[in-house]
Order: structure tokens, then sequence, then C-alpha cells
């Protein structure tokens, strides 16, 4: 399988892209790949396989060689503010992103961070509480939330900001089914969306995303989903195990 | 179905005190206690904070975090009394006096100290960090200084926090463990929890500049005097005057 050809009108677009973190090894290497507006790209690839990285690249709080380009923006720590306002990261561990004295406060930070006041961002509180089930918990104090409830309330904050591109890393961990079907719903329901999703659930990624990149240090695949995730020699020599019911997999489209 | 009114920063301010007339309350509390003289007037004092700690349900907590306090106010005022040699030896050890002026004055102090740190205290319980937030930030302090002081909070209760669950941890697996085992994991982790503690402000440091932070910590409370909070203001300068008069 070949990198696919990164389209012309790329919203997002990494060239030879490295990064290691202190004294340790490079995590990715030479990594490029673009993905267009609208774009849906599962990112997939075993433990340790750099994908929380990348995403923490593409905020900016990664330093990073090589070069990484946002809606026509170059991410320097000088634009990193103009590249936040068009990706938003829900980091993999929600303990990390929830630092607000109550869930409400902190899926209004975002949005408050940007300069957007009063009655739009309580209409978008409500909004991101309400996508992932948590309108009733907006008076509460995160750390008293369970986890599973902390992975959501962590979308929330994330869904408010209502970024250009969102960044999910394993945002299914730890959501019980009806939740974790709620989420793939939600997604879906919103065709604008450009998405990146990182995640060990092969099942959701065939149901939300139409591109796979599978990601070993560096890009081991990339293509479309049905062929990716069908893949079962490439997935079983990169630690993946196809889906269960690989013939019961059901693909976007 | 949620509403955004359900949310809308008037609901969320509750029914607690406005930051600045709680903050105008304390100070003219403080004032007072400076300057009223030692006596039975102080206990009306006490009365008076135990009552609005009551109404504002913070009693509890508050006796609580004064149980933290009252060590070092008494290991403080344990020294004035000792070094006071004034009037009648009360009693004599080892060559430490204990007189009647020295009791008095540690008592007077104590009294005086422990009224101050439960205002001070009730204070900071009743005003959440987002109200007071935006307190400092209609009052014009500079960003930074407002920054600082919001980071401190999160940072302290966060890591607070962490350091919790390894204790529970420790405790978890600490059952079959010797005493001296026990004393030596509990140095691990306080070791350990320094690290840790810089990763984390670390990561929520990643988290805040993800979303947008750039040093402004924004305000997310509207503020709103209403009636209880004139009283507020007005009952205490009543209060302390009144106290002032009374001979
Ligand atoms: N703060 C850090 N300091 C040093 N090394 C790190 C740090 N964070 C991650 N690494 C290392 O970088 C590599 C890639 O980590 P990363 O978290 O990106 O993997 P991942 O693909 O997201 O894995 P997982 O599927 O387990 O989430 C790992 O080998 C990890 O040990
Ligand atoms: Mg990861």
């Amino acid at each position: 399988m070949t990198a696919a050809q990164p389209p012309s009108s790329a919203f997002l677009r990494c060239t030879q892209l490295s990064t290691k973190y202190a004294n340790r090894h490079s995590v990715l290497h030479d990594v490029s790949f673009a993905i267009a507006r609208g774009e849906r790209v599962a990112l997939i690839g075993p433990n340790g396989a750099g994908k929380s990285t990348l995403l923490r690249v593409l905020v900016g709080v990664q330093p990073y060689a090589g070069s990484v380009s946002v809606d026509g923006i170059a991410l320097t720590p000088s634009a990193a503010a103009q590249v936040r306002s068009r990706v938003g990261l829900v980091f993999q561990n929600p303990d990390d992103q929830l630092f607000s004295p109550t869930v409400g406060d902190d899926v209004a930070f975002g949005p408050a961070a940007h300069g957007i006041e009063g009655d739009e961002r309580d209409e978008r509180v409500a909004e991101a509480l309400r996508a992932v089930g948590l309108d009733a918990a907006a008076e509460r104090n995160p750390a008293h939330l369970s986890f599973g409830e902390r992975r959501r309330a962590a979308i929330a904050t994330v869904l408010s900001m209502r970024p250009a591109l969102l960044a999910l890393d394993e945002p299914s961990s730890n959501l019980d089914p009806r939740h974790r079907r709620g989420l793939i719903e939600w997604l879906n329901s919103r065709p604008d969306l450009t998405l990146l999703l990182a995640t060990h659930d092969l099942d959701m990624a065939a149901e939300t995303c139409d591109r796979a990149i599978l990601l070993s240090g560096s890009i081991a695949a990339d293509g479309p989903a049905r062929e990716v995730l069908s893949d079962t020699q490439l997935l079983a020599r990169h630690g993946l195990e196809p889906p269960l019911g690989l013939q019961s997999l059901r693909f976007r489209e | 179905m949620l509403s955004a009114a359900a949310i809308s920063p008037e609901r969320r301010a509750g029914s607690a005190a406005d930051p600045r007339a709680a903050g105008a309350a304390l100070i003219v509390t403080i004032a007072a206690l400076l300057l009223l003289p030692a006596d039975l007037r102080l206990l009306l004092v006490a009365l008076a904070l135990a009552g609005l700690a009551l109404l504002a349900r913070q009693l509890r907590r508050l006796l609580r975090r004064l149980r933290l306090v009252l060590p070092m106010i008494a290991v403080f005022c344990a020294f004035i009394a000792l070094r006071m040699a004034d009037g009648t030896t009360l009693y004599s050890f080892a060559g430490l006096e204990l007189t009647r002026g020295g009791l008095q004055a540690a008592t007077a102090l104590g009294a005086r100290l422990l009224l101050l740190a439960s205002a001070s205290l009730l204070f900071v319980l009743s005003i959440p960090l987002q109200q007071l937030t935006a307190a400092l930030a209609a009052l014009r302090l500079p960003a930074r200084v407002i920054a600082v002081l919001w980071l401190t909070e999160r940072v302290l209760v966060l890591l607070g926090d962490d350091l919790r669950r390894s204790l529970e941890a420790l405790r978890v697996r600490a059952g079959t463990l010797s005493r001296a085992a026990r004393m030596r994991a509990a140095a691990r982790i306080g070791g350990t929890f320094l690290l840790r503690a810089v990763a984390r402000s670390e990561r929520l440091a990643d988290a805040m500049a993800a979303r947008g932070f750039q040093g402004r910590v924004p305000v997310l409370r509207s503020l709103r005097w209403r009636s209880h909070d004139t009283a507020l203001c007005a009952g205490s300068i009543l209060f302390f005057t009144a106290l002032w008069m009374v001979r």
C-alpha cells in the first residue's frame, strides 16, 4: 500500500516530521501525510507507536523537526495560538485535560480563552455537554466523576471550541457501550468535521473514518480504511488484532 | 433537555456573597480585630463569625481547617506566655515562669489570632475561585498576578488529589508490610511525588496551552452585587462600630 497523494487542498500537512523526547531515541521519524478538509482519518498502531506524540505535535506542545502546517499556517511557536484555535485535541488521559473546579467551567475554558463570551459561550457549553450526555454534571467537580465520565467531560471541553480539526486520542477507552455508541453517532452526525482519531478500537475507526494511517514510529500504511483495516497480515505484523468479526465490520459510507 | 439559560452566570453565581462585599467585610473585620481591646467583645465577634459560617454552610469545613491552624497558634502563645514576666508568678518549673500578666497577654493574643484566622478562612472557603478571579479582574489587577493566584490554587488542589491517590495505593498494598518497610515506601512515595508533581504541572500547562491559554485567566462568572452584599458590608461596619462604642 502506498501513501495516498496529499490532496492539493490539504487542511493539515506534515512533511518529514520527526520528534523525540528528552534523551531518548526518536519516537517519530520521517512522517509525511496530509489531511484534506472534511476528511476523517483513523490513526492506528501498537502501544508506543507515537500516536499520542503525533497529536501533541499538532497542537504545538511537542517540539518537532520537519514542517507542519494547518489551514495554510506553518506551526511555529509564534503561530501556535492561531493553530490551536483550529485544532482541538482531547488528550489520552482525561486527568491531564480537566483542571477547573467544575465541569461547566472546564468546558467553558477553551471558548473563553478564545474570547467567546455571554450567550454564545453558554450555548456552546450546553451543546458540548449534551453531546457527551453530561448535561446534568455542569456543576460537579471533575475529580468526583467516574473515569468514563471524566473522559466524556474531557471530550466536551474540546467540542465546545468547535475546532475545524478534531483530534481525539483513544476517545472510546473506558466508555460503556451506550456512550461509545453515542460518541460514534455524534461524530457521524457531523459530516463537516475534519477528524483525526487515534485509537485501538478498530471497529470504531471503521465506523467513523474513511481513511486509516498505520503508525509505528513512521508511517507503515496509509489508505482507505476499508483496505487498511481488513489487511489482517499487515495488522498482525504490527501487533494489532483485526476486529473479531471482520465480515461484520461496519464501514462508514 | 438543558437550555443555555440553565448554566447562565446568574444561575451559577448561586446565593454566595459577591467577593467584593466579602472582601470589604474581611478588611473591616481585620481592622476591628487589631483595634478592639481584648475583652468579652471578642466573644461577640466569634459568635458573629460562627453565625456567618453557618449561613454560608461552611461551619464544619471552617472548624476542620481551624484544627490545622490551632497547633501553630498554641505554640506561639505558649512562647509569649513564658517570655512575659509580669505580675504574680502562677507556676514555675525548671527556670521557666508563668506569670498572670504573661497568661493574660497570651490569651488575648491567641484569641485575636484565632479570630483573624477564622475570618480569613471563612472568606477563602465561601468565595469560589472563579468568583474571586472575576472580582480581581474587575479590580483591574494585572492579568499576570491573577494567573499566578489561579494557577497556584489549581496546582495545589490537583497535586493534593494526586498525593491522596498515592497514599491510598500505599495503604491498600501496605497491609502485609512491616512498619519499617511501610516507612520506606512512604518516603519513596514522597520522593516520586515531587517528580510526578513536576510532570503533572507540565501536562497541566500543555492542556491549558492546547485550549488557547496565553497567560490571561478567562473570567467565567459575571459579578452581581445584590441586596445581601450591601447587607454584609453595612452589617459588618455597623457591628464593629457598635462594639467599639460599647464600654
Ligand atoms: N513524556 C515522555 N518522556 C519520554 N518518553 C515518552 C514520553 N511520552 C511518551 N514517551 C515515549 O514515546 C513513545 C511514544 O509514546 P506515545 O504515547 O506517543 O505512544 P502511543 O502510540 O500513543 O501509545 P498508546 O497506544 O499506548 O497510547 C513511547 O515509547 C513512550 O515511552
Ligand atoms: Mg497514546
